[in-house]
């Protein structure tokens, strides 16, 4: 049987192996972009404009998902107010940081351009990590349940003949 | 710049409103869970009768991806299905001869993908779709670390999981050989150096995902948690009264001797 030490040593090699592979993943395209040409890309501002829009998204999708299933128990005050507050931050967050000149490249300067260029890209990222997490689990699932176990000799037995089947 | 009017009726607002009409589909009452579906539909109509051509906008350019990939999708889910529900499993069972079927539509399923990659990238017209490189940058990416994790999770929290193990890691290690590929060689439509750009980009977007949303859903956690802690202490339960507690002891002595 595991123990919680146990449990922990486990989610912490997971973590290190998750990390090794963007590690990985970084190497490569460093690697790459040495040996040849690349387009400026400002992976900084791409990376600022993506965080501020996902968490103006995700704020926004839980705010109507509080409304959504919200029940008398609900702390409405704190979840809805709290997370629609918070998504009007981030609004105006991502505006301050546009008018300040951070912007993306190839995408007009002004900030509905911005906003719903990050958006549609973060979307389509979104859908592309369900996809891959569809199909990774989706495999793991399919193999791990075609394993072939001896039949269970309990499935045998019927609920009335239990005293019979005693050995 | 002012957002056309049929971009706000036909995509940003029918986006806005899906956690809304998803929550409302899952709600546990029969009224909410009825106008939840019904605004489900309503979300999709809105998206389906878009009025202007898809090459018009990016947003329609994201929709022409969605409807190219419907096919890839398809198969791969059909796939699972089949193949999961084939095996030696107690519920649901499906004839076990459609096993190797559902493995052969996922195996067209990735063939499907690969010849779009490779060969017949989406295009309207001749125009080449802008969002694909995004696309499958992001999902070779995703690939490689969701499946290195699973083949890592097998072997860690499983038993006797070598032969998962060894599958998904080859599911990991061809992605990054398929990514590597496309950075250094490129395919026959674009030139390496869009798939360097396309992959550093997705870099940054992934990075900033993980770290907003991850921001997002930590906050959200903080204000379930403040709601709990300002709630007031419950009041005492009155003790039972002479009546109760006699119609109590009849229910035990009643159960008690029947067990017996």
């Amino acid at each position: 049987m595991k123990t919680e030490g146990d449990a922990m040593r486990d989610w912490r090699t997971l973590s290190l192996v998750v990390l090794a592979l963007v590690i990985l993943i970084f190497i490569a395209n460093i690697h790459l972009e040495v040996r040849g040409e690349v387009e400026n890309v400002d992976i900084s501002s791409r990376f600022i404009h993506s965080a501020v829009v996902s968490f103006i998204m995700v704020n926004g999708a839980l705010f109507l998902m509080t409304l959504a299933l919200s029940h008398k128990h609900a702390k409405l005050i704190e979840q809805a107010l709290g997370t629609f507050l918070a998504a009007v931050a981030g609004v105006l967050l991502f505006g301050l940081l546009v008018d300040s000149g951070m912007t993306v490249s190839g995408v007009a300067t002004d900030v509905w351009s911005q906003f719903s260029m990050g958006g549609i890209r973060i979307m389509i990222a979104s859908f592309a990590i369900l996809l891959a997490f569809g199909a990774s689990f989706g495999l793991l699932l399919t193999l791990v349940t075609g394993r072939e176990a001896p039949p269970d000799p309990l499935l045998d037995l019927e609920s009335t003949s239990f005293e019979n089947e005693e050995e | 710049m002012l957002i056309e009017e049929y971009l706000l009726t036909h995509y940003w607002l029918p986006m806005f409103l899906l956690p809304l009409g998803i929550g409302m589909a899952i709600a546990t009452e029969r009224g909410r869970r009825l106008a939840g579906c019904g605004l489900l539909l309503l979300i999709a109509i809105a998206i389906i009768s878009h009025p202007e051509r898809l090459d018009a906008s990016s947003e329609g350019w994201s929709l022409h991806l969605l409807i190219s990939l419907i096919g890839p999708i398809v198969a791969l889910l059909f796939g699972i299905w089949f193949a999961l529900f084939s095996g030696p499993i107690p519920v649901a069972p499906m004839p076990r001869n459609v096993r190797p079927f559902g493995f052969a539509l996922m195996i067209l399923s990735l063939s499907w993908f690969c010849w779009m990659l490779f060969e017949a990238r989406p295009a309207l017209d001749g125009v080449p779709n802008p969002w694909w490189q995004h696309l499958a940058t992001s999902l070779l990416t995703s690939m490689i670390i969701i499946a290195g994790f699973a083949a890592a999770f097998v072997l860690v929290m499983g038993d006797e999981r070598k032969k998962e193990a060894v599958i998904m890691s080859i599911l990991s290690l061809a992605s990054f050989l398929l990514l590597i590929y496309l950075l250094a060689e490129g395919t026959t439509s674009d030139d390496p150096v869009f798939w360097r750009s396309s992959s550093w980009g997705t870099l940054g977007d992934l990075g900033g995902m993980l770290f907003g949303g991850g921001f997002a859903l930590m906050l959200f956690v903080t204000l379930v948690w403040l709601g709990e802690k300002r709630m007031a202490v419950p009041s005492e339960v009155e003790p039972l009264s002479i009546d109760e507690s006699t119609r109590v002891k009849e229910i035990l002595k009643e159960n008690l001797e029947g067990g017996a």
